[in-house]
């Protein structure tokens, strides 16, 4: 895995920092312990249709 | 990239009025396409998008028009969206349906609005030189991405100024509603503004879908800014693995180096610079609209944040363990070692395809701002508590990943109130539960760690066995004192009884009980008796039991019959359960929720009927179990790991499921069986030698 510092093409416009994490450092990480499956579901639930999930109550013992 | 659709809020932000016109719009468009072939006129999605009102979020910049001026600007605007969207697909080679039936569907609509529009606009107006541009600007942005998308133009070249061209050139047709308005008006004056503010609208739509749309972008070849930045060549399409071995590296480089960072923060800058343009132009419908995208893009860029940071923070501090195995012995060994090797992977992961991630809202009246809440305590004490059963087997070699999950679960407890563990400790209308809590404790317990369940979870567990027990034997779920409460905690019991639910459940009850056995079997004497007596009376007549929070009557049998196994293993109630899981054995050796069988399902009623074999070796189900494994062999996914199932139900039709969760649950049957069938080995030779003296 490479980790490229990237310049932003519209540098004057968009003075963003490109890197989050210093390079030097995650090269001595583990890099495959890195999870991204976590991230990956945060962002399907954000393209999820936001149709909103209804609350069913329940007396004791009844299921959904 | 794909074109951008930002989804439209569930109500529009729009008057009662206004609504109507959109509700009549809708109509109109029925009528229009009933004279197409039902191929043709089908709606393509039943998601509301803005284009189902995009001229309505203009209305305050053209006070002069009234909502009947506007009503066929829509109903064209609708139209000819639908168009675009469909086209969309085509040029991606996504559409859903033959290319014909598209081709058809756009030519519709395209006819019917361009109708609608010589209607509305005489022509040499303004309207349709504009219009024209904006047509002929869409069409020279898709041939200029296409020239990436086949691999023609490196996508080194694609840079943000070429990307940022193509989309603003893919989306501005749109553009096209506020020339119609401006016409309508006769009133240039707004127009320049506007259209720069939809043009940065459009970039922040695009770079937020862009960013969710990723993996969709990479295995199409579609280029897109994000892409461009990490892949410098159209990926060569066709090879799956390769392309799945090359998502997982791009994905780190993602969210490791910045990058979906990067295209976030300029779809807010974008947002920015709309809303600073139409601050005093456009009215709240608009501004809701992009309060809502800005409102998804700061919540994801947090999120993502948070969960790097997380992950970079264990990375430095979880310690190496390397998993030594011996060559299998058996079948079953075989499936231990397979979902071992994948629950180890994930434990160096940090469990992150485990995590249950959900989405409540203060629409929903829930406090905190934060809307994603995120909560692992209970899957990992279900993970811990399947590798004490492996360390067991593999003399102590997982005591270093249990002593550290073990500190993690000790770390989670809630430190205010009563203590003990909540679901998703972030949100605070959501009291500490037994279920949780009996998780923990037989971790802790099997752990060796008496000592700190003395230390966490008496107290919650005085309040649930003081203020919490009913007449009857039962609990309720909810660990909540029954007086001097505090603020939180009444909010808690108002949630309870208007969202979650109150009142025991079979299956909470049944944990716990487990746990106290575990914890001081005579000192809960009288709770464990009454609560079984509760358990035996709620046994269906088929010999099952109901869960509340679990999809299924597996998870909640076999926890009951773990139960009455270990305290009253003489008790009828096993043997009716025991044959609710014998009748209920697929013909592919399987059991399953619905119509299939499925390897969650399987492992726990193997589980279930290990109890039978514990309580009075019995031998009856040794043919049922082969065929078990059979089944288990046979649905093993290519990673070692088992499907993710239906598992958890936290509300209505959003499941919670895990790959690893399956695995587990594989993994602690096999063992179970594993063990039982060596003892059975053990005692048949017994037998025979016995016989041979």
């Amino acid at each position: 895995m490479q980790f490229k510092q990237f310049e932003p093409i519209n540098a004057e416009k968009h003075e963003h920092e490109i890197v989050s994490v210093d390079a030097h450092e995650i090269e001595n990480l583990d890099i495959q312990a890195l999870d991204v499956q976590e991230l990956e579901r945060r962002l399907e639930l954000a393209t999820a249709a936001a149709s909103p999930a209804g609350w069913e109550i329940f007396g004791p013992n009844e299921p959904i | 990239m794909s074109l951008q659709s930002f989804e439209a809020l569930s109500s529009p932000p729009f008057s009662l009025h206004i609504q109507q016109e959109i509700e009549e719009t809708r109509k109109a468009v029925g009528r229009l396409l009933e004279r197409w072939s039902d191929e043709v006129a089908l709606t393509s999605s039943s998601q509301v998008t803005i284009y189902e009102y995009y001229p309505y979020l203009f209305l305050k910049a053209f006070p002069s028009l009234t909502l009947a001026d506007i009503r066929p600007l829509n109903l064209a605007s609708r139209l000819f969206a639908s168009s675009i969207f469909r086209y969309d697909k085509i040029m991606d080679c996504t559409a859903t349906v033959d290319l014909s039936t598209s081709i058809l569907f756009t030519q519709a609509r395209q006819l019917e609005a361009y109708y609608l529009l010589h209607q509305i606009f005489p022509p040499k107006t303004a309207f349709w030189e504009r219009f024209h541009d904006y047509v002929v600007e869409y069409a020279k942005a898709c041939v200029y991405e296409h020239r990436f998308a086949s691999g023609d133009q490196p996508w080194q070249e694609y840079s943000e100024a070429v990307a940022l061209q193509i989309a603003v050139g893919k989306n501005g047709i749109s553009k096209a509603t506020i020339a119609g308005l401006a016409e309508l008006a006769q009133d240039d004056s707004l127009l320049k503004p506007l259209i720069e503010a939809i043009n940065h609208f459009n970039i922040a739509c695009q770079m937020s879908d862009d960013l969710l749309d990723w993996k969709e972008d990479l295995y199409s070849g579609i280029p897109s800014l994000l892409l461009s930045r990490i892949v410098h060549e159209r990926p060569a399409q066709g090879n799956n693995e390769e392309m799945t071995r090359w998502k997982d590296i791009l994905a780190r480089e993602i969210y490791y180096d910045g990058h979906a960072r990067y295209i976030v923060e300029l779809a807010l800058e974008s947002l920015e610079r709309a809303d600073g343009i139409t601050a005093n132009l456009l009215g709240f419908e608009w501004h809701t609209i992009t309060a809502k995208l800005r409102h998804r893009c700061q919540a994801l860029l947090q999120d993502i944040e948070r969960i790097v940071d997380a992950n970079l923070h264990r990375v430095r501090s979880q310690p190496k363990f390397v998993l030594t195995l011996p060559s299998a012995q058996s079948q079953w060994q075989e499936i231990i070692w397979d979902g071992l090797r994948f629950i180890v992977q994930q434990w160096r992961l940090g469990f992150g395809e485990a995590r249950h991630i959900m989405h409540l809202t203060q629409e929903e009246e829930f406090s905190t701002a934060q809307e994603y809440h995120y909560g692992d305590v209970f899957q990992r004490a279900l993970i811990a508590d399947a590798l004490c059963d492996a360390n067991e087997l593999l003399h102590d070699q997982f005591q270093q990943v249990i002593d550290y999950e073990a500190s993690y679960l000790v770390s989670c407890r809630l430190t205010s109130g009563i203590g003990g563990w909540s679901y998703f400790s972030s949100v605070p209308e959501l009291a500490p539960d037994a279920d949780d809590l009996g998780q923990v404790m037989q971790v802790l317990l099997r752990a060796g760690r008496k000592a700190e369940v003395a230390e966490y979870c008496e107290t919650p567990l005085a309040v649930l066995l003081q203020d919490n027990v009913r007449a009857d034997g039962s609990f309720e779920t909810w660990i909540v004192p029954a007086t001097g409460r505090t603020p939180q905690q009444e909010r808690q019991v108002q949630f309870n009884q208007s969202k979650w639910g109150t009142g025991p459940d079979n299956e909470v009850m049944a944990n716990l009980l487990y746990a106290l056995m575990l914890y001081d079997q005579e000192r809960f004497t009288q709770t464990i008796w009454h609560g079984m007596t509760y358990l035996e009376s709620q046994q269906q007549a088929d010999g099952s039991w109901v869960s509340r929070w679990y999809y299924g009557s597996y998870y909640g049998t076999y926890v009951c019959l773990r139960l009455f196994t270990v305290a009253q293993p003489n008790s009828p109630t096993i043997e009716r359960a025991l044959s609710f899981l014998r009748s209920h054995q697929r013909d592919d050796g399987g059991w399953g929720l619905k119509d299939e069988s499925d390897p969650l399902s399987t492992a726990l009623a193997l589980l279930g009927l290990a109890t039978a074999q514990e309580c009075n070796s019995h031998t009856g189900d040794l043919n049922r179990v082969e065929r078990a494994l059979v089944y288990l062999q046979h649905s093993q996914e290519d990673d070692n790991s088992w499907p993710s199932i239906q598992f958890i139900r936290p509300r209505m039709n959003e499941p919670y499921g895990s790959r690893t969760i399956t695995s587990t649950y594989v993994v602690k049957a096999a063992i179970t069986w594993n063990r039982l069938l060596e003892n059975v080995s053990v005692n048949k030779s017994d037998i025979v030698s016995g016989a041979k003296q």
